[in-house]
């Protein structure tokens, strides 16, 4: 729990960010909690911080009751948001660069920063190791013909006469359209990397006396 | 009556320590002393304004804001759809800075337009609560305190945000 270092730009944004939906730090009136705070602040926060400096606003118009408001102080760490605080404030020599002092994860130690190298490392290695996968795709084609007297066998050995790296033709059969008229419905198992469809039904519309039109049917990955 | 106007003669009648009658046509009329009587609700509040000790220490601009906003409450606030959508937005802007409406306290502005508001907020969405922040956290506030809400419901508010963009307001 707490705000972490209220004196810097992090730990106002907590801040901030905490009292956008509350009035006070505490409850729904004011109390030590707000002052032990509002000490910890010291000065109003900037204007972009509208939550923040709207509490402090409101807080400084009960200093002269401050002593009576109810509740007990706590360490200034026991308020705010529930969970880890940001990392306190880095050594002493960075208190110029406080524009992006946001460190949510808290990654500033040096003991975190070297675990993360060689966690990173670690992953690198293993990946490489791995064997890299190659994503392919099952198509089928129908090739169809001008007209039925159009010689389908002709068509076949043409079509799988196309050939590239990363292709693979695979089973074919004739499929009746109707009135004596077949089509060619043939599929192939292509490298999604090396093979296009494009490049398919641009091939096999080349042999334009025998082919009238090129469909894809399926097109599953592998 | 409506339950919201039962709950402002209640907190008014808590604040000034006397029963409200009612008149003819139903307005609420406080007996200020002298013969002197006042009817209706905003003319009530704005006499408790002057009177009360509770807010005796206003200063003048502070307590002019506080009628203002009585008014504002008034003529501006009903359940209107659109009428809804604008007020939020203005009233958001507005209470962005501030933690009550006028001065740094509770006073009758706040205590009215709570009550006027009471209707819109039980029927906003968890969405148009948290895009209202700053609405939402004054009647949140507001709510707490019994003398306030009298025999209104409470509103339920999410503690933890769920849509997105909020808190950059």
């Amino acid at each position: 729990m707490g705000f972490g270092d209220l004196k810097s730009q992090a730990g106002l944004q907590a801040l901030n960010d905490f009292l956008a939906d509350r009035s006070y730090i505490e409850g729904y009136v004011p109390s030590q909690a707000d002052i032990v705070v509002y000490g910890a602040v010291g000065k109003a926060p900037a204007a972009n911080l509208a939550h923040a400096l709207r509490w402090y606003n409101q807080i400084t118009s009960y200093q002269s009751t401050k002593d009576s408001l109810p509740g007990v102080k706590k360490p200034v760490d026991s308020y705010g948001p529930a969970g880890k605080a940001p990392a306190a404030a880095a050594p002493a020599d960075d208190d110029d660069d406080d524009d992006d002092d946001c460190d949510l994860f808290g990654s500033d130690d040096e003991d975190t920063k070297v675990l993360k190298a060689k966690r990173v490392e670690e992953y690198a290695a293993r990946k490489a190791k791995k064997p890299v996968l190659i994503a392919k795709s099952n198509i089928i084609l129908d090739v169809k013909p001008w007209e039925d007297t159009t010689d389908m066998a002709e068509i076949e050995k043409n079509v799988r006469s196309v050939a590239a790296d990363g292709l693979l033709w695979g089973a074919s059969k004739l499929v009746p359209v109707g009135y004596g008229i077949r089509k060619l419905q043939i599929s192939c198992v292509v490298e999604d990397d090396k093979i296009s469809t494009d490049f398919l039904e641009e091939e096999i519309t080349a042999f334009e006396d025998l082919v009238q039109s090129v469909d894809i049917v399926a097109f599953n990955k592998v | 009556m409506a339950a919201p106007m039962v709950a402002t003669v209640g907190y008014f009648q808590a604040v000034c320590g006397k029963q409200l009658k009612t008149n003819k046509s139903k307005d609420p009329i406080l007996d200020a002393g002298n013969g002197k009587k006042i009817s209706g609700l905003s003319n009530i509040a704005k006499h408790l304004l002057r009177v009360s000790d509770d807010f005796k220490n206003l200063s003048l601009e502070e307590r002019i804001a506080a009628e203002q906003w009585i008014e504002y409450a008034r003529t501006e606030v009903s359940t209107d759809k659109e009428a809804v959508r604008m007020v939020l937005k203005e009233l958001n802007a507005y209470l962005q800075d501030k933690v009550f409406f006028v001065a740094d306290r509770l006073t009758v502005a706040d205590v009215f337009m709570f009550h006027s508001l009471h209707a819109v907020f039980a029927r906003l969405t968890f969405q148009e609560k948290e895009k209202h922040i700053n609405v939402s956290r004054w009647f949140s506030n507001i709510q707490r305190e019994q003398a306030v809400r009298q025999n209104l419901s409470g509103v339920t508010f999410l503690r933890t945000p769920v849509y997105d963009g909020v808190a950059a307001h």
